[in-house]
């Protein structure tokens, strides 16, 4: 922090105004930075819970997959994949929280499964589309924990830089001020007081 | 660990007559189609001993592996694969005598493989049909249609029995597809339009009364025959329902007690045998690369 010190009563006004400012910013920041853990905390909450349920999901449809592998062989499997012609759509929408962009996922459409593989794959099909609409939900989550984290990142820089540099590198200087104007402001008490008395002397000289 | 497990699995058969196809495959895709060339050899070799009406019979039976590769190639030029990656999973039943391929592989779309498949001259396509499933269906009609003809030219002493084999395999094709379609809730429209004529077993007018009901325990009250096999897609278990299907066909084959030495049955016999091989080597080695337990390995085997 580089300020051109000029030891005035003024600089040492603006300096404390100043301070009261980066001290309200620095409360500001401590509690977007509380609210933001509060935030992590419970996605990860809500992110452990849901990941074990799909994991749960994802083992199912693996082992149905594989017993549907082993009954028809992995021919039969691929090519009736290829009858799916539809596609998945999604919208990601932007959301704002605490001044960050995260994404929302909504799911405009999921291909219609029934009648369109053969009735031995189909629920496999079925328990696959299943598992899809809870990893968007995953990875939504998962996005917003990484945004909110790394702002939280930088909101803890910018608390600490407050709390250690700043704060202090303005105490500091409206100490090393006001210091200084107080020695001023003493000196030329005195410098009055001696003026006075001479002045009385000279004024005492005069009559006598 | 499955890539260990695997190799264990080859060299488990070493010194068999699959050694040559599968030695040296190093996944499971390989492993796969060097069981089912070395089925479609074994097949082969049984074919190429046939002769006359026998040889005919015989070449239309084995023409089902013919219909699965053109329901794969179908679904494959639907998904817009390359001729490379259906060239990947197809089984060489050329061998079989069946049609060439080639044509069909090259076929630009849809449109261009239906045509190549009706210029075969050995299918019948439904002209105004769309849907991948009901194609499949019509090839899968078409197939039966001829093999139930030439069944009849059989000795007419040997046809009674071939024929149950075979309206037993319409049969549980049918009732499979009916079951699983009702458990998802199809419309019966639909499904009666997937269901293949069985000369030989449960009539279609049957099957589609009951699909009509929309209840799958209709299904199992009205088939009572069928009972466990349509009470394994009750279960929610589709995979099950085909090993129970192989387990049916493989009982009533071993159950049939034919009064003759030579009978036409025992090739049909020895087919399923080949078949029951095939399959459970390769549920063995899908087990072992998913790494299975070992209690639904066993569900997965089709035993005597």
């Amino acid at each position: 922090m580089s300020l051109s010190i000029r030891y005035t009563r003024g600089l040492l006004l603006d300096l404390r105004r100043r301070l009261s400012f980066v001290r309200s910013a620095h409360d500001l920041l401590e509690v977007k930075r509380d609210q933001e853990i509060k935030e992590i905390s419970s996605a990860i909450e809500r992110l452990r819970e849901l990941r074990a349920a799909l994991e749960k999901k994802i083992e199912d449809v693996l082992r149905d997959l594989a017993m549907l592998q082993a009954a028809y062989g992995s021919q039969e499997l691929i090519s009736a994949s290829k009858l799916m012609r539809d596609k998945i759509e999604i919208e990601v929408i932007p959301r704002n929280v605490m001044g960050v962009n995260v994404p929302v996922v909504r799911l405009v459409k999921l291909p219609e499964i029934r009648g369109k593989y053969p009735p031995h794959v189909e629920g496999l099909a079925e328990k696959a589309r299943g598992v899809f609409e809870d990893l968007l939900r995953v990875a939504e989550l998962e996005a917003f924990i990484e945004l909110i984290a790394e702002d939280l990142r930088r909101t803890n820089i910018r608390v600490n830089a407050l709390e250690k540099v700043i704060i202090p590198g303005y105490e500091n200087m409206i100490k090393r001020i006001s210091d200084v104007v107080e020695q001023s402001a003493l000196e030329d008490f005195i410098r009055v007081k001696l003026v006075k008395r001479a002045l009385e002397r000279r004024r005492e000289e005069e009559r006598a | 660990m499955s890539s260990s497990a695997l190799n264990q699995f080859i060299e488990g058969l070493s010194g068999t007559a699959y050694e040559h196809y599968i030695s040296g495959s190093k996944t499971l895709d390989e492993i796969e189609r060097g069981l089912a060339e070395a089925l479609v050899d074994r097949l082969a070799a049984l074919l190429s001993l046939a002769e006359g009406g026998a040889r005919s019979f015989l070449k239309a039976y084995l023409g089902k592996y013919e219909t699965i590769n053109l329901t794969w190639i179908l679904r494959m030029k639907i998904g817009e694969s390359t001729g490379e990656e259906l060239e990947m999973i197809l089984l060489p039943t050329e061998k079989l005598g069946g049609i060439e391929l080639k044509p069909l592989l090259e076929a630009r779309d849809l449109q261009a493989l239906r045509d190549a498949i009706q210029r075969s001259g050995m299918y019948e396509l439904s002209k105004d049909a769309d849907d991948p499933l009901q194609l499949e269906a019509d090839l899968w009609r078409s197939h039966y249609r001829r093999v139930f003809k030439l069944a009849s030219r059989i000795r007419i002493s040997d046809s009674r029995e071939v024929r149950g084999f075979l309206g037993l395999e319409v049969d549980l094709a049918n009732l499979k597809t009916c079951m699983l379609a009702l458990l998802r809730g199809w419309d019966p429209e639909k499904v009666k339009q997937l269901l293949i004529f069985n000369p030989a077993g449960i009539p279609l007018k049957k099957l589609r009364e009951a699909i009509e009901e929309r209840d799958p325990k209709v299904l199992v009250e009205r088939f009572r025959m069928f009972k466990g096999f349509l009470e394994k897609a009750l279960a929610s278990d589709e995979w099950a329902l085909e090993f129970e299907g192989l387990r049916i066909m493989k009982r009533y084959a071993d159950s049939q007690r034919i009064s003759k030495f030579i009978s036409f049955f025992y090739i049909l016999k020895y087919i399923l045998e080949l078949e029951v091989e095939y399959r459970n080597l390769r549920a063995i080695a899908v087990a072992i690369r998913h790494n299975l337990p070992q209690s639904l390995r066993r569900s997965l085997l089709i035993m005597d």
